[in-house]
């Protein structure tokens, strides 16, 4: 075995990772000392990447039991062997000084180390104490869409099928909630339709609020190429403010916030007006439906809401949308007559086929579902959609939003397939999970907000929190985290490092990170990719999915938790599969899955679904055209929506919009990403971005301290002025990866009452001047 | 212990001559493509100080057009607090 000193493996990595991009970026380009199959001693396998929604296919260098280098694997359609800037230093996120090694339990207001199994045997216990003393329901798992599809799948058995409570959420109701209730809205089906490739056959490009170049870098280098390839590609780019994707898009528009409801609309009115329907398709394939109007901002403790659909007409939508004139639009909005026009010019234009794309700017909304269906509703009335290159496309942010959260339905109304209010869809969990169909009960319980709100309230006593940081990223922190430290709850993390989360966590469960243990996760494009075991997690930390079990065992639940150590994850593949079983879904076997660089769903009869509802395409659509089957119609619907404001907005007293967000280089809140050491030195600490006006006429300058003030709580923070994002005037922008500055002391917990995720790029804030830095 | 790798562009034609130069630059591994017409550029000096001096060497050499970097490592231990 070749040994390597920690430096050479890191020169190694270094050479390695320039000679990959050099492949990459110059096709033809040969270094023939480096073209032989492996380093000597350095062994390559498959994964995806760690991090974002893309799902970036990556080859992992391992040698003498680490993982020591990373390179984007060639062999997968994603990503075609790019990797971003994250995804070529993922490896150094497992070898932080401070991993959790150790299981730590609070005893005199001070966590202590203990053996791991201790730790999992008092968790137990206190699930069954609350569960004696407070019912079902006063326990709860939140979880992630970082979790594997294993970790999800396990947690969801055991709390809904095994102790029989709806209490299970993940961190997705923060960033893919109204996603969701977008597509079944509209379709009733969950995930796009189209796939990646659309990218390939696209000429046009249209982001919604979406800073794709540092949210989904490699996605967007594709499109960049496309361009580059074809002159008649255009990149179109709608935001709240400007940044690295506006400046590299062929238009820049900026809207004011909330105002792309109006826009839609806007557009969709133009496209009316100027005859650019596809009458036949949506004669043919599309229904029109209203649902309420005035629907609340979900700010009440006890808030609720109960959609009611009525059937609409196509009369009825083009009135709505005709109050959306260009003049009224660009006084709401802010946007020219001309750039609306233009925008329903590309809509409406027959040789161009149109790519929508967006994520948390349309997501995290308080009307998220509205908008959702408004962009769709562009591509209905164009019949845009279904085909290469024609396809709205919504991306996900975390790498298993998609694989874990929606598709095994870790939330609280989901099951694997379906919802728990339909006994059809309880009855099949039941069997499968072969559990009473009495025991699931029929009746979601908390979403997120709902559910820190229940443990605040005292109605949630035990949650266990993993794979996410909630200390960190729920809205109207204050509140929430006051919450989890009250007298009587008791707080369970499973993390791989020290985290806010754990600071207030009265156990905390070491984890296995990503290689460190088998698994798999779902991408935006329906693509589930698998990966082994490559290196042995440190100490006793332990995968999640395992942990779930071993506690599930203790509870006495051994017989619904059988699978054996070595072949767990693939007897959990195979019994979870079993929901999907039908053309709509079907997902790859667990073989294939190892040897591929991913597979999408729904897999039938040996091949892959790129475009669903298209009979061209999909073995599951019936007839020769479009089959919108995930409606009772067959037909996918038009929404009739419109523009309301959000819950807060500028004022005399607090003038500024406050949005927030990430940078490329850190993932979510930091805890990897600011381990890694070249990261954490490009961005290492928060910042507040405000217009170079409102700068000059608070006579503030580049890297001077400001405070923020909203009516939830303040924070100090240094200045960027025309640094990589510039807001418009009566705009700032935070990002929220720095456990340090926690923004999230000041945003709002207002949500969109249909999806019930919150909204994290609007409310007001006052910036106050405090002294130089 | 700053290790970083680079894609080094060379001038128009200039891609030997660029690779020689680089070789006599101390703390450079030099690894050109078959033709010359890219090289990949490791670099590991002992610290910022000599990492600034070597930065001042490949900025004076006439024959690089670019220089962009790959991967970085800066070798410094963050500080406790920064954990």
């Amino acid at each position: 075995m070749t040994t390597y000193t920690r430096r050479e493996f890191i020169k190694r990595a270094a050479l390695q990772s320039a000679v990959v991009a050099a492949g990459v970026s110059f096709p033809g380009i040969v270094f023939p000392a480096q073209q032989s199959a492996n380093i000597s001693g350095v062994e390559w396998k498959k994964a995806p990447c760690r991090f974002c929604g893309v799902g970036c296919g990556l080859l992992v260098g391992l040698s003498g039991g680490r993982a020591v280098a990373v390179k984007g694997d060639p062999a997968s359609p994603v990503n075609r062997g790019l990797a971003c800037v994250k995804g070529y230093h993922v490896v150094q996120a497992l070898y932080g000084r401070d991993r959790l090694t150790q299981a730590l339990v609070r005893k005199n207001g001070k966590l202590v180390p203990v053996p791991i199994g201790e730790a999992l045997e008092l968790v137990a216990a206190k699930m069954k104490e609350t569960i004696a003393k407070n019912g079902k329901d006063a326990v709860a798992i939140y979880g992630s869409g970082q979790w594997t599809i294993p970790d999800g799948y396990v947690a969801l058995k055991l709390f809904k099928g095994a102790i029989g409570t709806n209490n299970v959420e993940a961190n997705a109701r923060l960033c893919m909630a109204s996603a969701v209730t977008g597509f079944i809205s509209g379709f009733g089906l969950d995930e796009p339709m189209g796939c990646y490739e659309d990218i390939d056959h696209a000429n046009t490009f249209v982001l919604w609020g979406n800073n794709m170049a540092e949210m989904h870098p490699v996605l967007f280098s594709r499109i960049l190429a496309r361009r580059r390839d074809d002159p008649n590609v255009k990149i179109i780019d709608l935001a709240t403010r400007t940044t690295r994707t506006s400046r590299m898009a062929d238009h820049s528009i900026l809207f004011a916030p909330q105002t792309d409801l109006a826009i839609a609309n806007g557009v969709a009115n133009l496209l009316i007006r100027g005859g650019k329907l596809d009458r036949d398709f949506i004669a043919k394939h599309c229904s029109f439906k209203q649902g309420k109007f005035d629907i609340g901002y979900g700010l009440e403790e006890r808030f609720k809401f109960k959609e009611k659909v009525t059937d609409s007409s196509f009369a009825a939508y083009k009135a709505l949308v005709a109050e959306y004139s260009p003049a009224s639009v660009a006084r709401l909005s802010g946007v020219s007559p001309q750039d609306l026009s233009y925008l329903a010019s590309l809509y409406g234009d027959p040789n161009r086929k149109v790519m929508s794309l967006w994520c948390m700017g349309a997501n995290q909304h308080t009307r998220g579902t509205w908008i959702n269906n408004l962009i769709y509703n562009l591509h209905l009335l164009t019949g845009k959609i279904s085909s290469p290159g024609n396809s709205p496309f919504s991306l996900t942010g975390q790498p298993s939003a998609c694989g874990t959260v929606r598709e095994v339905g870790t939330l609280t109304h989901k099951l694997p397939k379906g919802v728990v209010t339909n006994k059809a869809h309880r009855e099949l969990a039941a069997k499968i999970w072969n559990v009473p169909v009495e025991r699931i009960p029929a009746k979601p319980t908390h979403h997120t907000v709902d559910m820190f709100r229940a443990l605040d309230r005292g109605d949630i006593r035990f949650v266990w929190i993993q794979v996410t940081n909630p200390m960190v990223t729920m809205p109207k922190l204050n509140r929430y985290r006051a919450g989890a430290k009250k007298d009587g709850r008791f707080v369970v993390v499973s993390e791989i490092y020290p985290t806010p989360t754990t600071d207030v966590a009265d156990v905390v469960l070491p984890s296995a990170m990503w290689i460190e243990r088998e698994g798999m996760f779902g991408n935006s494009e329906r693509r589930t990719q698998h990966w082994e075991k490559m290196v042995e997690p440190p100490g006793e930390a332990m995968s999640d999915t395992w942990q779930l079990i071993e506690v599930a065992r203790r509870l006495g639940y051994e017989k619904l938790f059988p699978w054996p150590r070595e072949t767990h994850i693939r007897d959990i593949w195979n019994e979870y599969t079993r929901f999907h079983d039908n053309p709509k879904h079907r997902m790859a076997p667990y073989e294939l899955l190892r040897e591929r660089p991913g597979v999408r769903w729904p897999f039938v009869n040996g091949k892959e679904t790129r475009w669903r509802y298209n009979a061209k395409y999909d073995p599951a659509a019936k007839g020769t055209s479009f089959d919108f089957y995930g409606k009772p119609d067959g037909r996918a619907w038009i929404w009739l929506r419109r523009y309301e404001p959000p819950p807060e907005m500028p004022d005399g007293e607090y003038p500024y919009w406050l949005n927030t967000g990430r940078v490329i280089e850190h993932w979510h809140t930091g805890s990897m990403t600011r381990r890694i050491p070249i990261l954490h030195r490009a961005v290492p600490a928060a910042y507040v971005e405000i217009n170079a006006e409102d700068a000059r006429k608070l006579a503030i300058v580049n890297g001077e301290n400001v405070r923020l003030v909203s009516r939830r709580g303040k924070i100090e923070l240094p200045v960027a002025i025309d640094q990589r994002g510039s807001p418009p005037p009566g705009q700032v922008f935070v990002p929220f990866f720095d456990e340090a500055k926690l923004i999230n002391e000041l945003t709002l917990d207002a949500y969109c009452p249909i999806s019930k995720q919150p909204d994290y790029k609007k409310c007001a804030v006052r910036v106050e001047k405090i002294s130089r830095a | 212990m700053p290790v970083f790798s680079y894609l080094a562009h060379p001038k128009p034609g200039q891609g030997r001559p660029l690779a020689d130069r680089l070789r006599e630059v101390p703390g450079c591994e030099v690894v050109p493509s078959e033709g010359y017409e890219l090289i990949v550029l490791v670099t590991e000096t002992e610290d910022d100080s000599e990492e600034k001096l070597l930065h001042d060497r490949l900025n004076s050499l006439d024959d690089l057009e670019s220089l962009a970097m790959v991967y970085g490592h800066d070798g410094r231990e963050l500080p406790e607090d920064q954990l």
